[in-house]
């Protein structure tokens, strides 16, 4: 998917005029973050399995050529195929030649964020397929032709109205003024015909477990085990840094995952799927792929970066956000928006391509105050400003080294502040500051106090 | 050089295998009755269960369908257990559902009492479809069958003489939050879940 | 003899509000300390933040060598703690020569509730007849673990209702540069906050750190909303309730 991270000011500007996103952002909160905060209420453990769950990456991370390699042996003695895609390009070619090898067209796509990050519809598109994605969020934002705006809940950003007017003009039925059930029931209705059709089933994966070749699939909607279950052919996209050993390693990641996401013990539906289906099956895919996608995160382990490829993708970091919750997801231009976004999306597609995103952060640390697998995303913004300081991509650069000179000159700060306060007691009116040059941006939202009449000091030096 | 060795020869560049592996929290251990818990949890998913002997089992069965104003059809699994199952107003399908398939009867390797979910599994006498193509989905779980937590559930999958291909592990019924954040039941699976606790 | 302990008073204070400097005096004295103001200006954090490392290198070094000989430092700000406490050892995490003096240093340095907390308890403010909410800042409560202290200050005060107003978890979006680099979304934040505490009733607005009590008090004041806004020093040393607050007209 192409980004549009560079025209980020520009987009949060229209995101905070768009009167509609703003409602829908509004539900976030009751909808995420008072669910989530109810879920942990009920699990006294959370901040030791929180711990575990970060060290249990660690060591993952740091075995993550042993894992991977354990991993492909279990798929194939389950006789799946395992694919290796160094970058987002190679991964989308090796899911098209698939299905074209076969001849099989039409595909039923089941929510997976790597999928949007290699840009999978595009290019199956192209290639003459018919793809229909199956989780509702993400058929509204297919039929909208968006990008989704929220790593579980796509179509967040959409309303009723919006949603039954995308479907009266997809289907044969008017369903302007329709209430949620009734959309609800309208894409069930449609997306039986797909599910029942469809020839591949490709959908993400949480987990890739080690010890028996399996990935999970955490859902709630079941469109991804209709995906998996009814087509011909089973095709996982997943980053390589999905895997984990065990499956009781992966409970515990389980475990904090939903209630992190939706606030749920458990979504609807766990589900591990384990190669094509056995000869005696009665149902299930006869062949059965993984592709497991680099797109550079192998890069990521080597540097400070590394705590990243923690990510369990729950969006609790989104939800508490209070950039992402006003501006909502879009504003990011490209696939990963919030402060893991703000992270990864400089870090797949090059700092100079989002060189703003890590600026665009108060740093107030609530993102990693609720990340399950604490990854210390503020260290992370920082260190992104650090390198796009180092390459050019901070504006402002003489301003702020004029301020470190000053800043390393105490005597010559001082005399230069007392004129400033000087000068700006002078223009004060009633104890606050008229529009002055170079306070525009302050004062856009807000007014500006005048200065003190004497600083500090100036008042320790008289008291001396 | 394959793609994969580039990948991997990346990976070995910061993979230093030195991190030791971290105990893992234990399980939790749940206090009191595991089928009360079971049945609370299965409440708090938003799935119904009743207590049935296997002898009341198809009347119980069929006083749900009638309550539930459902067709007298039924696509029941072929797994031990249910193979017998019948009774005299339920015509039975054992082919694969469709898009007319109202209710879907299955057992379950065993319920978690921790979340109030299901254990079930692909055979070669049984269809995942079943469990996901029903608008109404009924779950057949001896008491015996209940466990603890998630980790009980893996020694009983290991034991299997083959790993299956699908382990659908269903805590309630398909649900979808995806317009305007409220919570809608059956968004392409089933609407409702009914559990049949069978002593 | 008593102990000396330094006052690193913070930019903002310095040039905004100096009362809550001067109060900060008051209180460390009154506790017994002697009290010195090394030269300085700033803790640098505002390069640190903007990506300028070696800027930030630059005046963590001054800073830490101005306040040699302190037994302790005390700065009136969550923030300014977090960046002498937190992120000075991260600075120099590569300079063998200057990470043990950071590290000894972050080990000096406390926020002053937090050293009144430990070496004042027994103060006993004046009264302050308002009704007054907490602004508690990020750094503070993510950064020194510190959320809940502030409020049990403003408790003791006599006469002061204590009123609990929208979410403390939530940023006011003041960020230091982000307020101007971004400054349609920090106003969005700014503003939420500032409704919280409008739509609670507080007639004054308290806190340790100036720059977020600087973009509410802009907020309000821009809102129409009059809300007296001190730093928590003023109020414990007893100079607040003259005094009209910051933007106030004297």
């Amino acid at each position: 998917m192409k980004s549009t991270s560079v025209h980020f000011h520009a987009n949060a500007r229209a995101a905070l005029n768009d009167p509609v996103l703003q409602d829908a952002l509004k539900r976030l909160k009751a909808g995420f973050v008072v669910k989530r905060r109810e879920a942990l209420e009920g699990l006294p453990d959370f901040p030791a399995m929180r711990e575990a769950a970060s060290a249990l990456k660690k060591h993952i991370l740091d075995h993550l050529d042993i894992y991977l390699e354990q991993y492909e042996a279990a798929v194939r003695r389950q006789g799946g195929e395992v694919h290796w895609a160094e970058d987002a390009e190679q991964a989308r070619r090796i899911v098209a030649d698939l299905c074209q090898r076969q001849g099989l067209r039409r595909v039923l796509k089941g929510k997976t964020m790597v999928g949007e990050e290699v840009g999978l519809n595009e290019e199956l598109e192209a290639a003459g397929l018919e793809v229909v994605e199956t989780d509702l969020g993400e058929y509204i934002i297919q039929l909208a032709k968006e990008p989704p705006s929220h790593i579980i809940a796509p179509a967040i950003h959409k309303t009723r109205g919006q949603v039954g007017e995308l479907f009266s003009n997809a289907h044969d039925n008017d369903m302007s003024g329709a209430n949620a059930p009734e959309l609800v029931a309208e894409a069930r209705r449609v997306m039986r015909r797909h599910f029942l059709a469809g020839e591949v089933g490709i959908t993400g994966a949480n987990f890739l477990i080690a010890e028996t070749g399996s990935n999970i699939i955490v859902t709630n909607e079941g469109n991804g085990d209709l995906s998996a279950t009814l087509p011909k052919m089973h095709i996982v996209v997943a980053g390589i840094e999905k895997v984990v050993p065990t499956l009781e390693d992966a409970t515990l990641l389980l475990r904090i995952l939903a209630r992190s996401a939706t606030g749920q013990r458990m979504t609807s539906y766990t589900t591990l799927h384990t190669g094509p289906k056995r000869t005696s099956d009665r149902d299930g895919p006869n062949a059965y792929h993984v592709v497991l996608v680099d797109n550079g995160r192998s890069r990521m382990l080597t540097g400070p970066y590394r705590d990243m490829l923690h990510c369990i993708r729950c969006g609790a970091c989104l939800n508490h956000c209070p950039v992402y919750g006003a501006i909502g997801g879009h504003a990011y231009g490209w696939v990963y928006p919030g402060p893991m976004g703000s992270v990864l999306t400089p870090l797949i597609t090059g700092l100079d391509q989002a060189a703003s995103l890590p600026q665009a952060s108060s740093l107030c640390g609530r993102c990693e105050a609720v990340c399950p697998v604490a990854i210390p995303l503020p260290r992370m913004l920082r260190e992104l400003r650090f390198d796009g300081f180092d390459q050019g991509h901070v504006s402002g650069r003489g301003l702020l080294r004029t301020w470190a000179f000053l800043a390393c000159r105490p005597r010559l700060y001082r005399r230069i502040s007392s004129l400033l306060l000087a000068a700006a007691r002078g223009l004060a009116r009633r104890g606050w500051l008229p529009a002055l040059p170079g306070t525009g941006a302050w004062r856009r939202a807000r007014d500006l106090p005048a200065p003190a009449a004497q600083s500090f000091s100036d008042w320790w030096r008289r008291r001396q | 050089m394959t793609s994969r060795d580039r990948i991997l020869e990346r990976i070995r560049a910061g993979a230093h295998h030195q991190v030791p592996r971290p105990r893992l929290p234990e399980a939790p251990a749940p206090e009191g009755d595991l089928l009360e818990l079971l049945q609370d949890n299965l409440t708090l998913a938003a799935a119904s269960h009743q207590r049935c002997s296997t002898q009341e089992l198809p009347a119980a069965v069929a006083a749900y369908l009638q309550r539930n104003q459902l067709p007298a059809k039924l696509w029941v699994s072929d797994e031990a257990g249910l193979v017998d199952f019948h009774h005299p107003d339920i015509e039975l399908h054992h082919e694969s559902p469709g898009a007319e398939t109202s209710a879907a009867l299955t057992g379950a390797l065993a319920g978690i009492a921790e979340t109030g979910s299901l254990v079930l599994h692909s055979g070669a006498d049984r269809r995942t479809a079943l469990n996901f193509l029903a608008d109404h989905h009924l779950v057949v779980l001896p008491v015996r069958s209940v466990v603890a937590c998630i980790e009980d559930a893996w020694p009983l999958l290991r034991e299997l003489p083959d790993w299956p291909r699908t382990v659908n592990i269903i805590t309630g019924p398909s649900r979808t939050a995806d317009i305007e954040q409220t919570i809608q039941m059956g968004a392409h699976g089933p609407r409702s879940l009914h559990i049949l606790l069978v002593h | 003899m008593s102990s000396t302990v330094g006052l690193l008073v913070t930019c903002l204070a310095d040039l905004y509000r100096p009362q809550a400097g001067i109060a900060t005096v008051q209180l460390l004295e009154e506790a017994g300390f002697r009290v010195v103001f090394p030269d300085q200006t700033c803790c640098g954090q505002p390069g640190y933040n903007a990506g300028d490392r070696d800027s930030a290198r630059a005046i963590a070094q001054r800073v830490i060598a101005a306040f040699e000989g302190c037994e302790a430092i005390v700065a009136p700000s969550g923030s300014c703690t977090g960046m002498l406490r937190l992120h000075y050892p991260q600075l120099f995490r590569d300079d063998l020569s200057w990470q043990g003096k950071a590290t000894e240093f972050a080990a000096r340095s406390f926020e002053l509730l937090e050293f009144l907390d430990l070496h004042a308890p027994e103060l006993a403010p004046p009264p302050f007849p308002f009704r007054t909410a907490w602004h508690e800042s990020c750094s503070n409560l993510r950064e020194l673990n510190r959320g809940g202290a502030g409020p049990r200050w403003l408790k003791r005060i006599p006469e002061l209702e204590l009123c609990a107003a929208g979410d403390p978890e939530v940023c006011c979006g003041f960020g230091g540069s982000f307020a101007v680099k971004f400054a349609d979304i920090s106003g969005r934040m700014v503003d939420d906050k500032a409704r919280g505490f409008e739509e609670a009733g507080a007639e004054a607005l308290v806190g340790n750190d100036i720059g977020c009590l600087l973009n509410i008090a802009g907020r309000a004041h821009r809102r129409g909303y009059p809300l007296r806004v001190h730093h928590v020093a003023e109020l414990l040393a007893g100079t607040a309730a003259d005094d009209p607050g910051l933007g106030g007209v004297r």
